[in-house]
């Protein structure tokens, strides 16, 4: 379903030279398989998961997502994917039904159909309180509700969630997982970064492990822990960064 | 911490992140620097269109003045007024047509608006209609008709000077429109020479000790033949056009930085991007939505003038202050203009203003932006407004003024005026816009949009890697630093200099600006900060026949030049001013030592300097980020740009199209150099052309086709049609056989450069 072949992403620094977010990352997430994104801050998750969403352009390599290509066919890409970031904000003047309604309409939903659709997520995700309510007036975890329930309008194939539960306190943040679990019930294709080692656990098929840049591993939770010989997710990950740092600077 | 050091902690911390803020520094300290300088600029391609234009005066009745006593200072001349009396630039200003008689009617007319005291009655009306038609029917702008009196001694007070005559008395009526800015300028001027006339007489009285006996006795009235709703619905005309264009550019700007600045910082704008709306779709939504507050935004502040002003006339019509009358209520078919017209204003800001916001990182950024567009659209939105300056072609193809003028000419009711110039204003306005969103939307198809980076400035990082010489062609910093030093060292030399007065400071001064100011920099600039600086000024060899083929260019498309010139000189007609500068060169170049010598200063010279500068470094540069056509598009913008005059500037313009194919097509300097040093030869030829040259070749009669005036003076010269056609086809054939595949070395070279030049698939496609 996403297919990341030698991705790599550079930016400005500077007057003169670049500096590479990304450099050579490959990788692939099946249908109904939900992949976690994990690596310390600066790692490059957040420009992966842009790249993927279409809102940034890779500088070097090729990532397709249902057969489409990120640029070439970025128009299409973005019908297959809902995209939740905790940098993303919602409308504060609108209320959460007008907002969600507002994205909707992109996808060329018929009226009728957008209603039920508005009506079904509010239920399920147990946001009806929120219906007409100023965004601007809800607290964070509400906003990320919206936010996500914006996303899952049109019933998107794939799903990208950029650290999705930043910031969120602990029912909000339960909250969230839950919707996510429960789109995972429904063989979405998800693709979530994190730095929760309990929602990965709970959430994620395998694992794939950005350091600086770089792709440094990539598995199973299982495989992962067994191969580096640790019982605990966070260990693992300190372990393989460790490991990775230590190579760099040798 | 004390209480002062707490301040200046944190004074130092708010310092710091506003130096480290590059685009602040650029919009509050940077901006006016450059911003003042292009003002200027633009001021002065502007006194073209306020130069004083020439008006039209018929006089009926001058058989009065002459035939009588032959102390009496001539006030007229066979063709025109006593040369003694206005200096030449006064008569060729104020053209004179002497008409024998006036219909009956007309003088009729006249007769009862001279005495009868003025009234609004239909009568009053048509008398003054009949009048304002015959001035039509001449196409002058002011009558000046002269009528004897009885012998009557008095006390004249009502004349230029006042005086006491016994002589026949003559009645000087200047009949004018004051609605018109042409005929109160022909007005004010037919007075001043009235003035002199009369001082003139008075002086040869005084001298000839005849004061009361000879010195002519005269009545003099100005009539006004523009009914006084006309001249309300003028004065309204000018405010209510300033007042919609400031209002719809200030409420167009601020929801525009909303719009777009805004909803970067408060982070939305990433979830609109995800939809699968196109970048165009997003951006005019986004100008929808600011072209409705601008809309909203003149149109209150316009019912609140209109409102305002019918309030204030209502209670000044209780005094009765002179000039006052000329204030009344604004005309209310002017809001339904306004109405109309506000759509494309709020259409063309909202665009402008959209674009620019769309280039704010955040709004404190975006509202900076503001004072420099009101600033840029100043001189544009007081062009209207300058007396004397009306509505014509060329001015209706400058964007904003057209728009101005149409909104006018429809208030004040010359709805044919306005008609006329719809097309050409809604073209270039409409073009504006399309520009102006093209921008925005190639912002929004770019990440920046969204995720600029916090940007640190620094001069010395900036200017190394300027001079790094890192990359074999320059780069567009380079190109700006070089158009920059141009214009910079232009300006600055004409400033300080003197003006040429004779043949040699001409050389010194040309010589001095093209290579000090333009080659050097250029030269300069290739080799310090490029790796490949020959090619950059694209020096490379170029073969005989390309070379000659550029020569033979340049000569068949002349006759497309010179029709182009001959058109723009139409639109923007050369100032008085201007001609006078014409006359001045003309004799400069009469010290010449000959025509050889004025080819090398005036055709070869700028020919070599301009060409390393323009088609050598800065297309080298531009075409490293642009598409070939763009680039060469831009390099021929700003080669007109460093010519001193509009009319210069645009056919500049078009011949840098010109060189710039010529540069694309050879890959070589040589042969836009040989292009460009036969395009001024023959221009400077065509100078030197009289009529009885041409006559004398049996070539140039066949090839060229002049006007000549009474005086046999060649007033236009231009080359046949037939012969101008054949030589175009022709020009066209040798442009497309003019390639490197000529010369193979050449070709090899140029395939290198332009596979270098490539700019990269991810660069050139947007997302």
């Amino acid at each position: 379903m996403i297919e990341v072949s030698q991705i790599g992403k550079s930016y400005p620094d500077g007057v003169a030279s670049v500096f590479w977010a990304l450099k050579d990352v490959s990788f692939t997430v099946r249908s109904s398989e939900v992949v976690g994104l994990v690596g310390a801050n600066g790692a490059g998750k957040t420009s992966l998961l842009r790249i993927l969403s279409t809102v940034l352009r890779p500088s070097a390599g090729n990532a397709w997502i249902g057969g489409q290509h990120v640029v070439q066919d970025a128009q299409q890409v973005r019908r297959l994917i809902g995209f939740v970031s905790a940098n993303t904000a919602v409308y504060d003047r609108m209320t959460a039904a007008e907002y969600v309604r507002f994205f909707g309409r992109f996808y060329d939903l018929p009226d009728d159909e957008l209603e039920d659709r508005i009506d079904e997520l509010f239920v399920r995700f147990r946001m009806t309180n929120l219906r007409d309510q100023l965004c601007g007036r809800m607290s964070t975890g509400m906003k990320q509700k919206v936010s996500i329930a914006r996303a899952l309008i049109h019933d998107p194939r794939v799903l990208i969630f950029d650290e999705a539960t930043l910031g969120l306190d602990i029912m909000a943040a339960r909250s969230v997982m839950e919707m996510v679990l429960a789109l995972r019930e429904e063989s979405k294709c998800i693709i979530f970064s994190t730095h929760i080692m309990s929602e990965l656990e709970r959430l994620c098929d395998r694992l794939v492990v950005l350091h600086r840049g770089r792709l440094i591993a990539e598995g199973t939770a299982e495989e992962l822990m067994a191969e580096y010989h640790e019982e605990h997710l966070e260990d693992m990950l300190f372990q393989i960064l460790a490991a990775d740092d230590e190579a760099t600077t040798v | 911490m004390k209480s002062n050091s707490i301040i200046l902690h944190v004074f130092r911390r708010e310092i710091i992140d506003q130096w480290r803020d590059r685009r602040t520094l650029l919009t509050v300290i940077f901006l006016p620097l450059l911003l003042y300088p292009i003002l200027g600029l633009g001021m002065l391609q502007m006194m073209q269109f306020m130069s004083e234009k020439p008006t039209r005066v018929v006089v009926v009745g001058s058989e009065h003045l002459v035939g009588g006593d032959a102390d009496v200072v001539p006030l007229f001349v066979s063709d025109g007024w006593n040369k003694e009396l206005v200096s030449e630039k006064d008569a060729t200003l104020s053209k004179v047509e002497q008409l024998p008689f006036l219909d009956n009617e007309v003088s009729e007319a006249a007769q009862n608006l001279v005495h009868v005291e003025s009234d609004s009655s239909p009568q009053h009306a048509e008398w003054r209609q009949k009048v304002q038609a015959e001035l039509v029917a001449q196409s002058a702008d002011v009558m000046l008709w002269i009528t004897p009196t009885a012998n009557v001694a008095t006390k004249d007070t009502s004349g230029p000077a006042g005086s006491e005559s016994s002589a026949p008395r003559l009645q000087f009526q200047l009949f004018q429109n004051s609605s018109s800015d042409q005929s109160r300028i022909a007005a004010s001027r037919v007075e001043a020479i009235l003035s002199t006339w009369y001082a003139a007489n008075q002086k040869r009285a005084r001298a000839d000790e005849l004061a009361a006996a000879t010195g002519p006795a005269i009545d003099y009235t100005a009539n006004d033949l523009a009914p006084r709703e006309q001249i309300q619905s003028q004065l309204w005309a000018r405010i209510l056009p300033f007042i919609l264009f400031l209002w719809t550019l200030t409420g167009a700007f601020y929801a525009a930085v909303d719009g777009c600045a805004g909803e970067k910082e408060r982070g939305t704008l990433e979830a609109l991007l995800v939809t699968p709306a196109t970048r165009r779709q997003i951006v005019v939504g986004k100008l929808c939505t600011t072209m409705t507050f601008s809309l909203a935004s003149g149109l209150v502040n316009l019912i609140g003038t209109i409102g305002t002003g019918l309030f204030v006339t209502s209670q000044l019509s209780s005094f009765n202050a002179p000039g006052l009358s000329q204030f009344g209520p604004p005309p209310l078919s002017a809001l339904g203009w306004l109405l109309v017209g506000a759509i494309p204003i709020s259409a063309l800001f909202s665009a402008i203003s959209l674009s620019v916001a769309a280039f704010a990182r955040s709004s404190k950024e975006g509202q900076h932006y503001l004072l420099p567009i009101l600033m840029a659209s100043l001189p544009l939105l007081t062009l209207p407004l300058l007396p004397g300056v009306q509505m014509d072609l060329g001015l209706s193809l400058v964007p904003i003024s057209g728009l101005m003028f149409w909104l006018r000419a429809l208030i004040e009711g010359e709805y044919w005026n306005a008609l006329r110039y719809t097309l050409p204003i809604f073209i270039v306005n409409g073009w504006c816009v399309y520009l102006a969103i093209s921008w925005a939307v190639l912002q929004f198809q770019h990440e920046t949009v969204l995720f600029r980076p916090v940007e640190r400035f620094s001069l010395v990082a900036w200017l190394a890697a300027v001079f790094r010489r890192s990359e074999p062609w320059p780069s567009i910093s380079q190109v700006v630093l070089l158009v920059g030093l141009i214009a910079g060292l232009k300006v600055f030399w004409q400033g300080v200099a003197p003006h040429p007065i004779d043949w040699p400071s001409f050389v010194a001064h040309t010589v001095i600006v093209l290579t000090g100011a333009v080659a050097v920099p250029a030269i300069v600039l290739a080799f310090t900060s490029t790796r490949a600086p020959l090619e950059t000024l694209q020096l490379r060899r170029a073969s005989f026949p390309m070379i000659f083929g550029a020569m033979a260019m340049a000569f068949c498309f002349h006759p497309l030049i010179v029709a182009f010139q001959q058109w723009v000189m139409t639109l923007y007609p050369l100032s008085v001013d201007a001609g006078q500068l014409q006359s001045v060169l003309n004799n400069i170049l009469d010290g010449s030592p000959g025509m050889w010598a004025i080819l090398l200063v005036m055709a070869v010279t700028p020919a070599v300097c301009e060409e390393l500068a323009f088609r050598g470094f800065i297309l080298s540069g531009l075409r490293r980020a642009l598409k070939p056509v763009n680039a060469i598009f831009v390099t021929a913008v700003l080669f007109g740009a460093m010519h001193g005059l509009l009319q210069q500037s645009i056919v500049a313009s078009a011949t840098g199209v010109l060189l710039g194919f010529v540069a694309f097509r050879t890959g070589s300097l040589w042969p836009c150099i040989a292009y460009h040093a036969t395009h001024n030869a023959l221009t400077l030829q065509f100078a030197f052309f009289n009529p009885e040259s041409i006559a004398q070749s049996k070539l140039l009669s066949f090839l060229l086709e002049a006007q000549v005036n009474e005086q046999q003076q060649l007033v236009s010269l231009g080359y046949a049609p037939l012969p101008a056609a054949f030589m175009i086809i022709c020009g066209v054939w040798i442009a497309w056989s003019l390639n490197p595949g000529s010369n193979r070395k050449t070709s090899e070279c140029v395939g290198h450069s332009l596979a270098g030049l490539k700019p990269s698939v991810s660069e050139a496609s947007g997302l």
